[in-house]
């Protein structure tokens, strides 16, 4: 008997189709068909943001905004530099004469109101999208962007701190279990991807010192997640597994060993909506093999699974049976479960949807 | 709607965010009854990415059950055939997708219209991001500019314009500020969102003269119908965007509603549809809650109205960790305690120990508690949701109240946070503690999340949602009396006379204690209340009163905890353990 159950994916090759896209429409500058490097410019928009509004009344220390119109320099429609003389007082400081300055670039927009106040429209500005991915443009998707067809290795992450980047796979720790401490991170360690079996705060403040492009662990600590949430900080850290003390699965480390050296794109933010995907890690191949498909988590007697539930948690086993009838878990919830051998050949019953199919 | 006669088979499928679940009703001895319930994990995301699958497997499990044939490759066999394979009619409601996104602009957020707005999006859990035009003036262009950001931060499903005119300048101003929204729209390329006005009909009239042709624009004019009429043409037109921008972008959707005539509905409103009838049939007041993994659904039906509120913000799921919210947290200390949590747990974990409970649930939603701790923390997080939507709704204690010759009230526990709780103590005490309601009432929870399932077969077949919900699909625990006001711990809450079988027991609880006594379902009993000081059961602070009483499955619970239940305390532990206990130990009984 065959399941397919939520796993996250962890894949040696895969052909990736990702959307590239604008967040309005614009133009879409590559054909379909071509290739295309990460930096590549695919679709481009220009977009207009938030008017900006200057009270002349403060700014040239007058009474009311009755009298402002006739210490304009501008007026609307005109463009403006930033730091230009948009209004001019009668007097001020030491014999001087009080001025207001355009704080932006851009067009006064409407003005001033019985209050005193004009609006600065800013210039467009453009918005543009790189490929992120090397590979084939197989769809274009009209006036916002493009889908980009790769294949590589491919892992899914539980949930990832920071935002897209690209660096080199770096494994530094000797086994999945290792954490990822501050003298295992050295100038070596500049831009890559370092890859650990979890990760102290020192060790992250040594990483940022040096600049390392991201983290890549199986779990980091709540304390250390709610650190990085409260610390914006300039390097991605992304977790594999979970929360707690977890070891980055044994599949997922052997991949990054024999990927390591190679360029891998972190893709997504994994933080979690109704609909977000989760995020990801992608290892372009070195040579496309088209006519990969995505290779199902079908779960069978004889898989390999993690458990991410209950007292195993992160825990690899063998499936030895997946019965038909439901049964009460140590929780009291009944639940379709899997017999499951542990790697000591303890036998233990668990939730189906509390594992996750290795290989 | 369908006569009995046309419909004897329904087959009702809900899919959840976690799960998806399906049940079949059919015509027993000439009556509609429920004959098989299953369900599995739904399959929005990876491996399947298509829900469709999930609504398939689920049904094929059915189809285990009761040995009989109901879908074929290209969907369920409609309608039942003379080989008995097939159900007459096919029915799904859903809470996957996340919720309706609605972007307001509005001069004013005091007009009714607006609170009718606010009122019905509320019920039917949609996100709102309001723009008030005064914090807009300026001229066209700025005003454009600012809708424009608007839409690029907030990423709507459609907008809406308010206003009422009261003259021709303010119309001619509502239409103007229309204009600069289709303007902001079309800047921003989002010809396809949809606008809706709710206002005048003549400025709806001009509106859509102006940007009608340029803009999927309808006007809505609630203020032209009276109380509930207006309501629902607001709801109307949230459920048909919902349907078309939240559930009709889940993968495989569009699937499953080829496979059915009648639309989808959210989970929760056809929950709401079967208390209603409840509340209806019985002439009683139900309070009500639904805790799934990406909402919570809050219910009030009394003889004033009702009140439904829904919201996606929280659940034990993919919002959990929203829960998270740090309080209690020092100086320089990265993790926050989180008592507003904690309050809810019989243990004592340390905040690292709740927080990784918490975030590893949000990590894997759709995992299933496999401890009795980990019951214990999705338990806190059900309660805890709950809260947050009632403070978000600034909703008190709701006092039932005892009339002579009236039938109870009823409390009812809805969604698997609750369902799912592995003792009857458990599942009384989780809901107490979610809806803190006062007075009198019966307890009965949801245990087969049929609720939401008949709600839908209500709309394709009312007598047989009747047949069922009448034959009480409920779980009953028994009678709660509860007391509103506050005491002073261990001091007298109330005597009580308990008559039952001509037998009388005399109880005396203390206050911010809980007791249950042996009641057994179908049986009845005579109580007469004397509560303490400032304490309130139902006739009044401090006055007495008698009431009869049902059995249940628990059977009479005496809750004196007052109300508000728990206040965030780093001791309330210690109360909550003492509590399961209280309600347990009957159990075991």
């Amino acid at each position: 008997m065959e399941a397919v159950i939520p796993t996250l994916r962890v894949a040696a090759e895969v052909k990736l189709c990702k959307a590239r896209c604008l967040p309005v429409d614009g133009d879409v500058l590559v054909d379909p068909g071509e290739r295309v490097a990460p930096g590549d410019l695919v679709a481009r928009a220009s977009v207009r943001g938030e008017a900006f509004r200057v009270n002349l009344v403060e700014a040239l220390g007058l009474k009311d905004g009755e009298s402002v119109a006739k210490y304009l320099l501008k007026s609307p429609g005109d463009a403006v530099s930033a730091g230009e003389e948009i209004a001019r007082g009668k007097g001020g400081f030491v014999g001087g004469k009080r001025v207001c300055t355009s704080p932006i670039e851009g067009t006064i927009a409407s003005g001033p109101t019985m209050s005193g106040d004009i609006l600065i429209a800013p210039d467009p500005h453009d918005i543009e999208v790189q490929a992120l991915l090397p590979g084939q443009v197989v769809g274009i998707l009209p006036q916002r962007g493009v889908i980009v067809e790769s294949v590589g290795a491919y892992v899914q992450c539980v949930t990832c701190v920071g935002g897209e980047c690209q660096g080199t796979i770096k494994v530094v720790a000797g086994s999945p279990a290792q954490p990822l401490e501050p003298e295992l991170v050295d100038d070596s360690c500049t831009g890559a991807f370092l890859v650990a079996g979890s990760v102290t705060l020192p060790a992250l403040r040594a990483a940022l010192f040096v600049g390392v492009g991201a983290v890549i662990v199986g779990s980091v600590t709540a304390t250390t997640f709610q650190w990085l949430r409260d610390n914006s900080q300039p390097v991605t850290v992304i977790i594999t597994e979970g929360f707690g003390a977890m070891p980055i699965s044994r599949r997922t480390f052997d991949l990054f060993r024999a990927n390591a050296g190679r360029r891998a794109y972190i893709l997504g933010s994994g933080e979690k909506g109704a609909n977000s995907a989760p995020a990801e890690i992608f290892i372009p191949a070195v040579e496309s093999k088209p006519g990969l498909g995505g290779a199902e988590a079908a779960l069978a007697v004889g898989s390999i699974v993690r458990i991410v539930r209950g007292d195993s948690f992160g825990a690899l086993a063998r499936v030895v049976a997946l019965p038909d009838r439901a049964r009460p878990l140590g929780s009291g919830v009944r639940s379709e479960i899997a017999r499951l051998s542990l790697e000591d050949g303890q036998e233990i019953v668990v939730g189906r949807g509390n594992i996750e199919v290795v290989e | 709607m369908t006569s009995r006669s046309d419909v004897s088979s329904i087959l009702a499928v809900d899919i959840g965010s976690c799960k998806t679940s399906a049940a079949l009703f059919d015509l027993v001895e000439g009556q509609h009854r429920f004959v098989a319930r299953a369900d599995t994990l739904t399959t929005q995301f990876w491996p399947i990415e298509d829900v469709s699958v999930g609504v398939r497997r689920t049904v094929e499990k059915i189809e285990r059950i009761c040995g009989r044939k109901i879908m074929s490759p290209s969907g369920p066999i409609l309608p039942e055939r003379t080989d008995g394979s097939g159900v007459d009619s096919f029915v799904t409601a859903a809470s996957v997708g996340g919720s309706l996104r609605l972007l307001v602009i509005t001069p004013s957020i005091g007009l009714p219209s607006f609170r009718q707005l606010q009122g019905a999006a509320a019920s039917r859990g949609c996100e709102m991001e309001v723009m008030t035009v005064d914090g807009l003036d300026g001229g066209s262009e700025a005003r454009a500019g600012t809708i424009a950001k608007g839409l690029r931060s907030f990423q709507p499903h459609a907008v809406f314009l308010f206003g009422q005119s009261g003259g021709k300048a303010a119309a001619n101003a509502l239409v103007k500020l229309g204009q600069d929204a289709a303007d902001a729209i079309t800047s921003e390329s989002h010809e396809r969102l949809p606008v809706r006005f709710v206002g005048e009909a003549e400025v709806g009239t001009s509106l859509a003269r102006e940007i009608g042709e340029v803009l999927d624009f309808a006007a809505l004019s609630p203020r032209e119908a009276a109380g509930d009429e207006a309501f629902r043409a607001l709801d109307h037109a949230l459920v048909d965007l919902w349907r078309q921008f939240v559930l009709g972008r889940v993968p495989g959707y569009n699937v499953v509603a080829a496979w059915q005539k009648a639309p989808a509905e959210h989970s929760s409103f056809a929950l709401g549809d079967s208390l209603r009838f409840l509340a209806g049939y019985h002439k009683v007041e139900v309070l009500a809650v639904d805790i799934g993994a990406s909402s919570v659904g809050l219910f009030k039906i009394t003889k004033d109205g009702e009140q439904i509120a829904l919201t996606a913000r929280y659940g034990v799921g993919r919002n959990a960790a929203v829960l998270l919210n740090g309080d209690g947290k020092a100086e320089g200390q990265p993790l926050a305690e989180n008592i507003s949590l904690k309050r809810w747990l019989p243990m004592d974990p340390t905040p690292e120990e709740l927080a990784t409970a918490v975030l590893n649930k949000w990590a894997r939603p759709w995992t299933t508690p496999e401890t009795a701790e980990e019951m214990l923390f999705e338990r806190a997080l059900g309660v805890e949701s709950v809260h947050r939507l009632r403070a978000e709704l600034r909703d008190e204690p709701y006092l039932f109240s005892i009339r002579e010759k009236e039938g109870l009230g009823v409390a009812v526990g809805g969604g698997s946070t609750i369902a799912n709780q592995n003792s009857l103590g458990r599942m009384a005490l989780t809901l107490l503690d979610a809806l803190e309601p006062a007075g009198a009432f019966e307890l009965a929870i949801d245990r087969d999340a049929m609720l939401a399932h008949l709600g839908m077969v209500g709309r394709v077949c009312s007598t047989a949602a009747a047949e069922v919900l009448v034959g009480d699909v409920l779980l009953r625990l028994g009678t709660c009396i509860s007391c509103s006001g506050q005491g002073r711990a261990g001091s007298r809450a109330a005597s009580i006379e308990m008559t039952h079988r001509g037998q009388v027991e005399k109880l005396q609880i203390g206050f911010d204690e809980i007791l249950a006594v042996p009641l057994p379902l179908g049986e009845t009993a005579e109580l007469l209340v004397k509560p303490g000081n400032g304490l309130d059961f139902g006739w009044g602070k401090g006055k007495s009163g008698k009431l009869t009483v049902k059995g249940g499955a628990l059977g009479l619970v005496i809750d004196a905890r007052g109300r508000p239940v728990a206040e965030a305390d780093r001791r309330r532990s210690e109360k909550t353990r003492q509590w399961l206990e209280a309600l347990e130990r009957q159990e075991a009984v």
